[in-house]
């Protein structure tokens, strides 16, 4: 029970799902992850409105810069559809039922996906999609065309979320290969 | 919106904190805004938007089942079923991002009415959440996911009937998460457990607790039980899944009894029994191929006691476990409908052991067999098709077979 109790406390203090400084916290872990990627401390920069495409419109891009104003590549965060509410086993068109997610993309100089990360997952299911073997399987080189259950493993109990991920970064590819920077 | 994106976009002085912070918070209102305007709502008028808000925070769905079983027995003319075996509706509502309600409604056989879930969920963060109400049992892979399209086969698998009584639910409270950091997600509730005996014993050798569920409906307590799962999905193409369930059957005769009636506390400890039980279960996918396993093992407490006074014959162990591998023969064809072969093979044995008094039934230990395909024409639609072979100990008995045709939805 002791343990029980120091759980709670100890859990409180921890995230929130929709307050500024849960978001507060998303950018602070962009910056964390680009700095620790590219292993120099980076600074970000959004993209021009009019060079992202209605394709987008529910991602944000950034350059990642170095303090020289070299651009080392490009963040992405994207929402992108989760679970219907009650279950995963199924995707559907109703984009009400879905618990959506954030996605942090980041593309090198080379405009290869050099990492992918799920910023959080509120579900209860299909959650298994943030497991870092299978988020492996995306990086490299943005030419890749991804398809699920081919050059992407399945996941039970997470289809959803596992194809809305696998589309997501398909998109973001074709756009990113098209970029100059 | 593009204004304060320019402005944000002006260049960083990296020795200048303050205006860092101040492009920080800038690209943080940036990055809210960005969230919001979904091209969905950027189009809509004010009560057009507020109705979509609204209409966002209710969720409806269902699944449900229609079957045809056929026994096959030789040189037999038998019968066959075509059964509504099952329309589920689902409501949900979300009171704010933080506070939810689930509920389902399920209609069996046509006219049988049941409520299969209904509980209130507090999310808080990823790491501890709250849900209390009607809840599924955590045991096994098949109670929690036990919609058509998630399945194999007509009917899930007779393990996750006769020994897990799926579906499995009661009222209850608890609290569930993930640790990212260790790829893990916990879920620990107290609930009510069985109900073991109300006049009459309600466990027995053939579906061991499936008649003690108490569902929710007026259910009795004497004892509240654990239930727990731990499910860990950071090793490379395996989701393992560990279930614990731990506690004491209810009785009917354990209310209004006087603590010096030593003969009535006697007989209503007879009617109670104390039930540990372990799941083990775990799936391996690469590319379009999956196998899935899944072990169970009870321990059940006095049951010589609880049998002689009920006259009945529960196992005083319970043992099962099947094996499972299907493949997507279409995954290559870049097809979004699925088809899929499946066999499964299930062995079991309701009375693994059984106490000294109790006989043991040799067709408590059953072999199933069971092959077929699931069609996916589209996502949350499936048909199936299976034929299937059970075998018992018993000797002489031939193994029943059977042939099913399903449809199963899910939207």
């Amino acid at each position: 029970m002791k343990l029980l109790t120091l759980f709670l406390i100890l859990s409180f203090p921890l995230t929130d799902y929709d307050s500024a400084e849960y978001h507060s916290k998303w950018m602070k872990k962009i910056i964390k992850q680009s700095t620790k990627h590219f292993n120099q401390k980076t600074y970000l920069y959004p993209l021009e409105t009019d060079r992202i495409t209605a394709n987008f419109m529910n991602s944000s891009f950034y350059f990642i810069k170095d303090k020289e104003d070299t651009v080392l590549g490009i963040a992405v965060i994207s929402l992108t559809n989760g679970c219907v509410v009650g279950g995963c086993s199924t995707a559907n068109a109703n984009e009400t039922r879905y618990e959506q997610f954030y996605i942090l993309s980041i593309y090198n100089r080379d405009k290869e996906l050099s990492q992918l990360s799920v910023l959080d997952y509120p579900g209860e299911y299909g959650y298994e999609i943030s497991a870092k073997w299978w988020l492996k399987q995306f990086l490299g080189s943005s030419s890749k065309k991804h398809t699920y259950e081919q050059n992407i493993d399945a996941i039970s109990g997470a289809t959803v979320s596992a194809q809305s991920l696998v589309k997501e970064v398909n998109i973001l590819n074709t756009f990113i290969k098209t970029m100059t920077y | 919106m593009k204004a304060i994106r320019n402005f944000a976009a002006s260049k960083i002085n990296k020795t200048d904190m303050k205006t860092l912070y101040s492009i920080f918070f800038t690209l943080l209102f940036s990055f809210s805004f960005a969230q919001n305007d979904s091209p969905h709502l950027f189009e809509l008028n004010t009560a057009d938007r507020l109705q979509q808000l609204e209409s966002s925070k209710i969720k409806i769905g269902g699944y449900g089942q229609i079957d045809y079983n056929q026994p096959l027995v030789e040189n037999t003319k038998s019968a066959g079923t075509l059964d509504v075996h099952r329309v589920i509706l689902f409501f949900g509502y979300s009171f704010n991002p933080k506070w939810e309600l689930i509920t389902e409604i399920e209609l069996e056989h046509v006219k049988e009415v049941f409520v299969e879930q209904a509980y209130f969920s507090y999310k808080h963060n990823k790491y501890i959440n709250f849900k209390g109400g009607l809840l599924l049992i955590p045991m096994g892979y098949i109670n929690e996911y036990h919609e058509p399209p998630a399945f194999f086969g007509v009917e899930r698998p007779l393990l996750d009937s006769k020994v897990v009584p799926t579906t499995w639910r009661e009222v209850g409270f608890g609290i569930f998460g993930r640790i990212p950091e260790l790829s893990l997600k916990y879920q620990l509730y107290l609930v009510n457990g069985f109900m073991g005996y109300d006049g009459s014993a309600k466990f027995d050798g053939d579906d061991a607790y499936r008649g003690g569920r108490q569902k929710g409906a007026k259910s009795i307590i004497n004892y509240p039980n654990i239930s727990t799962k731990i499910e860990l999905y950071g090793i490379k193409r395996i989701k393992l899944g560990l279930s614990g369930y731990f506690g004491k059957s209810q009785s009917s005769l354990i209310s209004g009894l006087t603590t010096s009636n030593e003969a009535a506390l006697l007989q209503a400890d007879s009617s109670v029994i104390s039930i540990r039980m372990f799941g083990f279960d775990a799936s391996y996918r690469y590319k379009a191929v999956q196998i899935r396993t899944q072990a169970i093992y009870a321990f059940n407490k006095n049951t010589e006691a609880y049998n002689q006074f009920g006259a009945s014959n529960l196992g005083e162990e319970i043992f099962g476990f099947y094996l499972e591998a299907s493949y997507n023969v279409f995954a290559t064809r870049k097809m979004s409908s699925r088809l899929i072969p499946f066999v499964r093979y299930e062995n079991f044995d309701t009375q693994f052991v059984v106490d000294a008094g109790t006989f043991k039934n040799p067709e408590s230990h059953r072999q199933v067999w069971i092959s077929g395909i699931n069609f996916y024409p589209t996502n949350g639609l499936v048909l199936k098709a299976d034929y299937q072979w059970i075998k018992t100990d018993l000797i002489g008995a031939p193994a029943k077979k059977a042939f099913n045709i399903g449809i199963g939805y899910m939207f």
